[in-house]
């Protein structure tokens, strides 16, 4: 009980600790962000203040539709920049998501096995 | 077979032979050297883990203590059964590694490499209309050029060098390295290090960001945005003093940069110091660049609603 009580209560300091880290770049006064600065393209600033926290709402909603944990979502989309967050949003079902398709292969694979055990294909047995 | 007397002929044979002397000196690509980072960690891949999988690699031969399961929570999407770049490169941060992005050529990967670096690549596997992305870590090169991997379930994978080009292309020649942030590696170059530098500070890891900054100017003294970026820390962990300081160093390594001003203004102001203010402000104004018109505008009209009271400086 007090244990899981503890657990909720680090969940939330991690949390929001962590957004707010992210959030503190971006409530502060009229400085000009480093990245702002170092990103060749000059961004319109047309992320305002407000705007790049509810990006990362969303983004970590969308993340959530995507079988994330929602702890987790929050955590990975305070992790981003603002600049990331940008470009990620709106976009997670579409980008490259590297995972690579080993199970894919294996049943192409075996159907061909079959087919060809079956005779239907002649790939495997030597001529 | 030399067809009408001796004199000619040999001369003709000399050119040729020179000429093929010639070629053979000056290659037209740098010849593979062989070179296997054999110490590289491994973890085999489960089902579509191989971000959380070839992260996990890089991170544990930086020095980190984890692995692909504690990873996977930070990376992996599901309903996607992958992850994306953009959060390998969060991870990395995450894991207090600076995540250096190589230019897109394949001698970036080469120099890399040489300097014991293992160097994540995204790989599309299928076609451009039917992509299989995947993410490897090239580990090295053989003597005759085939690229020497951790992918997937295989420990060692040689590739030939075309089949890794042709992959590596179509999946957009996207390779990362994970760096000590206050370490510069020779390879390094200014523009990609300072602003690897500043995704710590836009997700609010000033710490790490400061030693990145400070590596940063280490290495190259007069870089604006680094100088900057220690003043933002500064700022923005609230010690107004030493981030006037950096700004003030900033303005003077890049005069006619607008953000340096702008961001003296702001913590001069926030200091009291309104008569100074807006003087950096004024010199702001006049090298205004269309990206920073907003900027200036914004601390403009911060500073006229500053109450007057002394300065602090």
């Amino acid at each position: 009980m007090l244990l899981s009580l503890l657990r909720i209560v680090l969940v939330h300091v991690l949390v929001w600790g962590l957004a707010l880290a992210g959030f503190s770049s971006a409530a502060h006064g009229a400085i000009v962000s480093t990245q702002t600065v170092t990103q060749a393209e000059v961004r319109e600033a047309r992320l305002a203040r407000v705007d790049a926290l509810l990006a990362q709402e969303r983004v970590a909603d969308a993340m959530v539709q995507l079988g994330v944990d929602p702890l987790d979502a929050r955590l990975r989309a305070a992790a981003l920049s603002d600049a990331e967050l940008a470009q990620l949003e709106g976009r997670l079902e579409s980008l490259p998501a590297g995972g690579d398709a080993l199970v894919i292969l294996g049943i192409v694979f075996l159907v061909l096995l079959v087919l060809d055990l079956t005779g239907v294909v002649n790939i495997f047995t030597r001529r | 077979m030399v067809p009408h007397g001796g004199a000619a002929g040999r001369l003709l044979f000399t050119l040729i032979a020179l000429l093929l002397g010639a070629c053979a000196l000056r290659p037209a690509t740098a010849p593979p050297v062989a070179l296997e980072l054999d110490g590289t960690p491994f973890f085999p891949q489960q089902a579509w883990h191989c971000g959380p999988a070839a992260l996990a690699t890089l991170l544990v031969h930086a020095g980190v203590d984890t692995d692909p399961e504690k990873l996977a929570p930070q990376v992996y999407l599901p309903e996607r059964q992958g992850s994306l770049q953009l959060e390998l490169v969060a991870a990395t941060r995450r894991a207090g590694k600076l995540p250096y992005l190589l230019p897109p050529d394949a001698e970036a990967l080469d120099v890399a490499l040489a300097e014991a670096f293992p160097v994540l690549v995204l790989q599309n596997l299928g076609s451009r209309r039917w992509p299989r992305w995947h993410y490897a870590v090239v580990i090295g090169r053989d003597v005759r050029g085939a690229w020497l991997l951790r992918s997937g379930t295989e420990f060692r994978q040689r590739m030939a060098e075309r089949r890794f080009r042709a992959v590596w292309e179509r999946g957009g020649r996207w390779a990362m390295v994970t760096l000590d942030p206050a370490q510069v590696p020779e390879f390094a170059e200014e523009a990609r290090f300072v602003d690897a530098a500043a995704g710590f500070e836009a997700v609010g890891q000033f710490d790490l960001a400061a030693t990145a900054y400070r590596a940063t100017l280490a290495r190259w003294p007069g870089n604006f945005a680094a100088r900057l970026g220690l003043g933002n820390v500064d700022y923005l962990r609230g010690d107004r003093q030493s981030a006037a300081r950096h700004y003030r160093l900033a303005t003077e390594l890049a005069p006619s940069h607008p953000a340096g001003w702008n961001n003296l203004a702001t913590v001069l102001g926030e200091m009291g110091c309104r008569d100074q203010a807006l003087a950096a402000l004024e010199r702001g104004e006049a090298v205004v660049t269309p990206g920073f018109v907003d900027a200036l505008a914004e601390t403009r009209r911060t500073l006229a609603d500053r109450p007057v009271r002394a300065c602090e400086l």
